[in-house]
């Protein structure tokens, strides 16, 4: 895949240059040039067929301000568009439903400029006043991510039938990353909020994308058909119009052995491969493996700064120079990964190209040194450390998944040999996360995707301590300036520099030691045409056809 | 006969009810929070909070407690806290599917396990009795996980002969009531066998063969049906257990059946519709069994209810 190691280039500008030339942000990316002319010519891509994706989790509700459901998200996509997108290269910002946006001075102000051609699949036009009904509804209906995206919202107002101008009582730095999110952010149909009102409106949704919405068999599959009418495809797609295939069955298979079968056995098109799957698929005549980078880090252990005695610093340091990224990255994914030097991922916006310099390397004697300076000694013909009569032993809290397993395992044997003693308590998600909240664990190893750096203000804010996701308990003012900072900023530089110093700050600090991002795989069946993902792994459907 | 009747449907009633206290207790003790579920890693406090009021867990729990039953009493279960789909109709479209499910298991296993256990009697102490016990005994301890696997993997991936998952049409049926019935007929293959080596030490057998009559006859006549009884109840008893057993079968695969809704919703933390599938499970387990009871009398006249 050529958007493979993307991040790599991305860290020299003169690269990424080059890049944008030959890739370029237009929907023009391939096959001309790298055809080999021994290969039969590809046809016009054909109407008609099913395509069917397969995913691990099934959908709860299509309604934008009250899911927070990734698989949700991603249904919506298809059935909606959003008032900005983004380059697929680049992750550069773009227009889309709204051709055109001004930000006030002072950033709390953003007017946008809607296009006038637009048609929910009711026929119903796409109007300022249908978004002012959407985004309305976050007061009253808001608990979902279409809600959380909109940050300090305050008034939206309609300056004329295509013109909306959104104020907020604070600038919002993630805001216009947000509205590119065709899921969480489409418009829903106003003719079908009078129909099935909020609470029946997610199983009957109605927007303006390619795809509308057909049948849900709860606990199978969703269909969506093809919206005839669509002609306002993001600018990168080849086709203007309406998509290919008749149908987008959503077929929804839980356990991974069953869904790598019936990969297999070619009942579905497209489906992410596990690693552990990855050998069936590699050299499959069938099937083509599309690699991506994943927008954020698959494994970081979580030290706990109320627990005693993470809440020295020296003591985190010392975990995080114990730690043998390359064993675990062996161990616990086959090799199929790489080791994570900073909090955020090389291809989020914001990520600080030269982190690795503040990261910890494997160094078990300085790690040894950092406990004995501690005061954490080690007794004559023992092998744990003790101060003060008592142990070093800590609980390592996670959930029973494999690789975390394999990953916990791995850092229980390293941490021995440092005289660390790692209790591994292992709990079912839901009973995890309340217990993280709580402050029960030590340590923990929770991965995460996410789309911006203002996921460091959930992360490492004292507010977020015991009610968020700071489940570090990280309480350090300079830190909450920083990623205030990123959330309450809309220029981009200045942004920018918070983001680095936070990402700087929380390595120095050893907040959290990130520990490896895995490879992610994409099969493809042969008889798939056109398919594609962004740089950091979404799917573009809009120029995908079948062959059969 | 009615009075016995009565007084069973009678005894659903405080049934149910402990059912209802015990599932509302276990849901709402099991830690975890519907709201983060719901709101996902990125919610905030605020969003959490909100989310709590809109679902009424702010409330004191004895006054959920009330909701609950006086809404069961009704049949509404409430909406679901993940789908805001009515819990009832929910259940009612997956029901059928895990019903069907049950039946098919439990027919495929009626066939084969009866016709096991009727050749194994006949042959008794003979090679294909042996076979017959050793395949019994395998079907017994398989774990119903991995024996689905790998019919999948044997007759959906290398042969193809059906579909590796979700239901649609009848062969989409064969796989997953296979893995299903699998260890009920291995059960009901070793009852059937000892149940009918009993009955053709009585009397009765010997009378029957001393009056000439040709052995399919004494067999499928005399001693088939005195050797049900035991057979019947463990059928009752199988279906009961096939119905909530379903949820490792539909798991595996991807069945749309209320066992896999049950899984989903408590990883959700999903409270009304934990609660409203349990009930349901164990009002379809109860009715089972008084069919099973009701249907002794029939098998045996000499069984009354009085």
């Amino acid at each position: 895949m050529r958007l493979k190691n993307w991040h790599v280039l991305c860290v020299s500008v003169l690269l990424v240059f080059t890049m944008a030339v030959t890739l370029g942000c237009a929907p023009e990316v391939d096959d001309e040039a790298d055809t080999d002319p021994d290969e039969e010519p590809v046809d016009e891509p054909g109407e008609g067929g099913t395509l069917v994706l397969g995913q691990a989790e099934e959908a709860d509700v299509l309604h934008p301000h009250r899911t927070a459901a990734i698989a949700a998200n991603f249904v919506m996509a298809q059935m909606g568009d959003a008032l900005l997108t983004r380059c697929p290269e680049t992750g550069e910002i773009e227009p889309h439903l709204a051709e055109e946006y001004e930000v006030a001075d002072d950033g709390k102000e953003v007017t946008f400029h809607l296009r006038e051609d637009v048609t929910f699949h009711s026929g119903e036009p796409l109007d300022a006043h249908a978004y002012e009904r959407t985004l309305s509804a976050v007061d009253k209906e808001g608990h979902g991510q279409g809600a959380a995206r909109l940050g300090p919202l305050e008034d939206i107002h309609v300056e004329d039938d295509y013109t909306l101008t959104l104020t907020f009582s604070e600038p919002f730095g993630p805001l216009l990353l947000n509205l590119t999110s065709a899921g969480y952010q489409h418009a829903m149909d106003p003719t079908h909020l009078d129909e099935y009102g909020h609470d029946d409106y997610g199983r009957n949704p109605s927007s303006t994308g390619p795809w509308q919405f057909d049948d849900w068999m709860s606990g199978e599959s969703i269909t969506l058909t093809r919206y005839e009418d669509y002609a306002w495809a993001e600018y990168f797609y080849d086709n203007e119009s309406a998509a290919y295939p008749d149908e987008i069955e959503l077929r929804y298979i839980e356990e991974d052995s069953t869904r790598m079968a019936a990969l297999e056995a070619g009942e579905l098109d497209i489906c992410s491969v596990s690693l552990a799957d990855l050998d069936t698929f590699k050299d499959h005549p069938e099937f083509e493996l599309v690699e991506y980078d994943r927008e954020g880090n698959c494994s970081n252990l979580w030290f706990n700064h109320d627990q005693e005695p993470l809440d020295d610093v020296r003591l985190r340091r010392a975990l995080a120079y114990g730690m043998n990224k390359e064993a675990i990255i062996n161990a616990a994914i086959d090799g199929h990964g790489e080791p994570a030097h900073g909090i955020l991922p090389p291809v989020m916006w914001g990520y600080y190209e030269n982190i690795e310099d503040h990261a910890y390397t494997y160094q078990p004697d300085k790690a040894a040194e950092l406990l004995d300076e501690a005061g954490w000694e080690l007794p004559e013909g023992e092998d744990v450390r003790e101060k003060d009569g008592e142990t070093l032993s800590l609980t390592l809290m996670v959930t029973p998944d494999q690789e975390v397993m394999r990953t916990s395992e791995m850092l229980q044997a390293q941490y021995r040999e440092l005289g660390v003693e790692i209790e591994i308590d292992t709990y079912e998600w839901g009973t995890l996360m309340e217990y993280l909240s709580e402050g029960r664990h030590d340590l923990s190893i929770v991965g995460y995707s996410s789309t911006d750096p203002d996921w460091l203000y959930q992360i490492f804010h004292s507010e977020e301590a015991g009610v968020g996701l700071n489940w570090a308990f990280v309480r350090d003012e300079e830190m909450d300036e920083l990623v205030e900072g990123i959330r309450y900023t809309l220029d981009e530089e200045e942004r920018r520099e918070y983001a680095e110093e936070a990402q700087i700050r929380a390595i120095d600090n050893a907040h959290w030691a990130p520990i490896y991002r895995s490879d992610q795989y994409i099969a493809v069946h042969e008889r798939v045409e056109g398919f594609d993902v962004n740089f950091r792994g979404t799917w573009l459907l809009h120029d995908v056809w079948l062959t059969e | 006969m009615t009075t016995y009747i009565m007084k069973r449907v009678l005894s659903i009633i405080p049934t149910m009810l402990g059912v209802a206290v015990l599932v509302f207790l276990m849901v709402h003790m099991i830690p975890g929070d519907p709201a983060r579920a719901i709101g996902g890693l990125e919610a905030d406090a605020a969003q959490l909070e909100a989310i709590r009021q809109d679902l009424g867990l702010h409330e004191p729990l004895h006054i959920q407690f009330f909701d609950f039953v006086t809404g069961a009493l009704r049949g509404d279960f409430g909406r679901s806290f993940s789908t805001g789909v009515p819990v009832t109709q929910e259940i009612f479209s997956r029901m059928p599917h895990t019903f069907k499910l049950a039946l098919a298991g439990i027919s495929l296993s009626v066939v084969i396990g009866l016709t096991a256990g009727v050749v194994a009697a006949q042959h008794h102490q003979r090679p294909l009795d042996n076979i017959v016990m050793v395949a019994a005994m395998f079907g017994v301890s398989m774990p119903s996980f991995w024996f689905g696997l790998m019919l999948i993997v044997i007759f959906a991936v290398t042969l193809g002969w059906f579909p590796t998952s979700g239901s649609g049409s009848p062969s989409h049926l064969v796989l997953p009531a296979m893995a299903l019935g699998i260890r009920a007929a291995a059960i009901l293959a070793r009852l059937t066998r000892s149940s009918m080596l009993d009955v053709m030490k009585s009397d009765f057998v010997r009378t029957a063969r001393g009056k000439g009559l040709s052995e399919s006859v004494i067999t499928l006549k005399h001693v088939l049906r005195n050797s049900l009884i035991p057979v019947v109840t463990i059928v009752g008893l199988q279906f009961g257990a096939l119905l909530a057993g379903t949820v490792i079968i539909e798991q595996v695969f991807a069945w749309p059946g209320i066992g896999r809704l049950l899984i989903r919703s408590l990883m959700a933390r999903d409270f009304p519709m934990v609660q409203g599938t349990i009930l349901y499970i164990a009002l379809a387990f109860v009715l089972v069994n008084l069919v099973v009871d009701l249907f002794y009398s029939v098998l045996d006249p000499r069984i009354q209810y009085n």
